[in-house]
């Protein structure tokens, strides 16, 4: 597509996002901006999340923020910013499964990772119904996942090995909102599996015993990491402000809440180690 | 979008499939239809009838489910369901947002999502956001008395104290909410026409849960504005999905895994000054489940 055709489409895209009924008001001249991007959770919140967001940001300068919903929009994005050497003050909030793949082709430089009571991993399980005891049995079945369907099936080959793949191309993905509903699908019947996070699964038991001891555990992942905060390679000093204002968000009650939102509780300076597992 | 084995169908017969839709101008409808439209898109050949317009006919309907020979109609809203099958025999029909659904009889090739979460779902999320609440008290009538049977023993489940009072003539709604409200931690607002009978019952509901401090507990995002602490209603674009899931598998010929559904999928508002003014105990790291967010009106 040529370059001012994607400008274009661009342009007209972000103003869908931004003039969506009931959406935000949108920050005239706001030219720092934190992009969102993360296929992990089925992120259906996006206008509670840009209106607390911006309204957070707001307070604290002439600051935006941009959900993507959709891997392609968010790439075009990223691509004309590329094409036209654009020197925007923006950090990115992404999954670090993506970020990985993500900095293969664009010169993307990961600064804080998420936390969750101090630690910067956390695990996900494929939780099935009793009748599912291996994971042979998982050929043809429906698994109901918070993440999307990209996400999920990769998750899948990770947690199941490279042999399984054929298995993991015959699954029914449905993409729920968030972890609990996952779980409970398999309660009821409505799906086989669920693939959620540790966390979630261990409060689902504390809750409802019950039921979580009808679901067998298939498979359970290595130490995955929490979302990155990512800048350009060569960022602008308004980057650098823009990237402090983040890392300080756990500090204030709002920015704490906001995190919450996003299922993190702080943020944490890459050091050698994490740099290390997001090359991998 | 879901994920589809699109080799379920041979290339040379793309299954035809009818969306009817009662009214086009109900937002959720219509997202219903755009979503299912979606996933079935390359894989079905997908026709669309808004039966909402005050200008088209029975007949008009009638025929175009003739000359479309659909192998499988979705019907959008009761109406839809009602036309469907008054003019089908062996076509499947999968049935979905539809009012007061247990009022109309459903044939064998009926496949149905329900338009509520169950009551284990909601009271789930209960516990999940609010790790201390114990007694929930629910307004029933004769409308909801076996449901309330069902929700006590789920309530059981999850370490929830389901109290109930029982609705049965509208002057008894005044006294029945008195004494429900001072022995419970929150109330939990259910759709029954007894309880919710009008908008003055309503007011009456939230202003006296206010003065005593306790949370109301809603299924309808309609009663963010009457002050709900917190909404738990199904969500609309998980619906489509499962349909379209549950379609695939009706066209080709698999077993579904029900036929019928609940909804999988919750959409959860909150109402965070509620949370404080009334001293909840929340779950921070639920804030991830939220969807939306009540703020009081100014």
């Amino acid at each position: 597509m040529h370059f001012m055709s994607l400008f274009f489409f661009s342009i007209i895209w972000s103003g869908l996002i931004l003039l969506s009924p009931g959406l935000i008001t949108v920050a005239k001249g706001a030219d720092n901006e934190v992009y969102f991007y993360n296929p992990e959770s089925n992120v259906n919140n996006f206008t509670a999340l840009k209106r607390e967001f911006d309204r957070y940001l707001q307070s604290l300068g002439n600051y935006r923020f941009v959900p993507f919903n959709h891997i392609q929009f968010f790439e075009k994005h990223l691509q004309i910013d590329q094409t036209a050497k654009m020197h925007k003050n923006a950090v990115y909030l992404l999954s670090s499964w993506y970020y990985k793949n993500l900095i293969l082709h664009y010169p993307l430089h990961a600064a804080l990772i998420g936390t969750i009571k101090g630690k910067v991993t956390q695990k996900k399980i494929l939780s099935a119904q009793q009748t599912i005891s291996s994971l042979q049995l998982l050929q043809g079945t429906n698994i109901t996942s918070a993440g999307n369907q990209d996400y999920t099936k990769n998750i899948l080959i990770e947690l199941m090995g490279e042999d399984k793949r054929k298995i993991v191309s015959t699954l029914q993905i449905l993409s729920v909102p968030n972890d609990i509903d996952a779980l409970i699908a398999v309660g009821f019947g409505l799906s086989h599996a669920a693939l959620t996070t540790e966390y979630s699964r261990s409060i689902w038991a504390s809750i409802n015993p019950q039921l979580s001891q009808t679901l067998n555990t298939l498979a359970i992942s290595k130490d995955l990491l929490l979302p990155v905060v990512a800048i350009p390679e060569k960022p602008t000093s308004g980057t650098l402000e823009l990237l402090k204002v983040i890392e300080r968000m756990e500090q204030e009650k709002k920015g704490l809440m906001l995190l919450q939102m996003l299922g993190l509780d702080g943020w944490k300076v890459i050091g050698k180690n994490e740099q290390l597992m997001l090359k991998q | 979008m879901i994920a589809i084995c699109s080799s379920s169908f041979a290339d040379d017969h793309l299954p035809r499939v009818l969306i009817l839709n009662s009214s086009a101008y109900i937002q959720k409808y219509s997202q219903v239809e755009e979503e299912f439209n979606l996933s079935l898109s390359g894989h079905t050949i997908v026709e669309e009838l808004n039966i909402g317009s005050k200008w088209i006919s029975e007949e008009k309907i009638e025929e175009k489910i003739y000359d479309s020979t659909p192998e499988l109609i979705l019907c959008i809203g009761s109406k839809a369901y009602l036309l469907a099958k008054k003019f089908t025999k062996n076509t499947p029909l999968l049935f979905i947002l539809g009012i007061h659904r247990n009022r109309f009889a459903l044939t064998d090739k009926t496949y149905v999502i329900e338009s509520e979460l169950s009551p284990v779902s909601q009271l789930t999320m209960f516990r999940f956001f609010f790790p201390g609440l114990i007694k929930v008290g629910v307004l029933y009538s004769k409308y909801n008395q076996q449901w309330f049977s069902r929700a006590q023993s789920s309530a059981k489940e999850v370490g929830i104290e389901l109290a109930g009072i029982y609705i049965g003539e509208t002057a008894s709604f005044r006294e029945g909410l008195e004494a429900l409200l001072p022995k419970i931690d929150a109330l939990w607002l259910i759709s029954d026409p007894i309880v919710l009978t009008s908008r003055e019952q309503v007011k009456a509901i939230f202003r006296e849960s206010h003065v005593l401090q306790k949370p109301v507990f809603a299924y309808d995002r309609i009663f963010g504005s009457f002050g709900a602490t917190l909404i738990i209603s199904a969500d609309v674009v998980t619906m489509a999905k499962q349909a379209s899931q549950m379609a695939f598998n009706i066209l080709a010929n698999k077993s579904t895994l029900q036929k019928k559904q609940i909804p999988a999928g919750s959409h959860i508002a909150i109402h965070l000054d509620k949370i404080k003014q009334y001293q909840l105990l929340l779950n921070p790291r639920a804030l991830s489940s939220v969807n939306e967010y009540i703020h009081n009106s100014k």
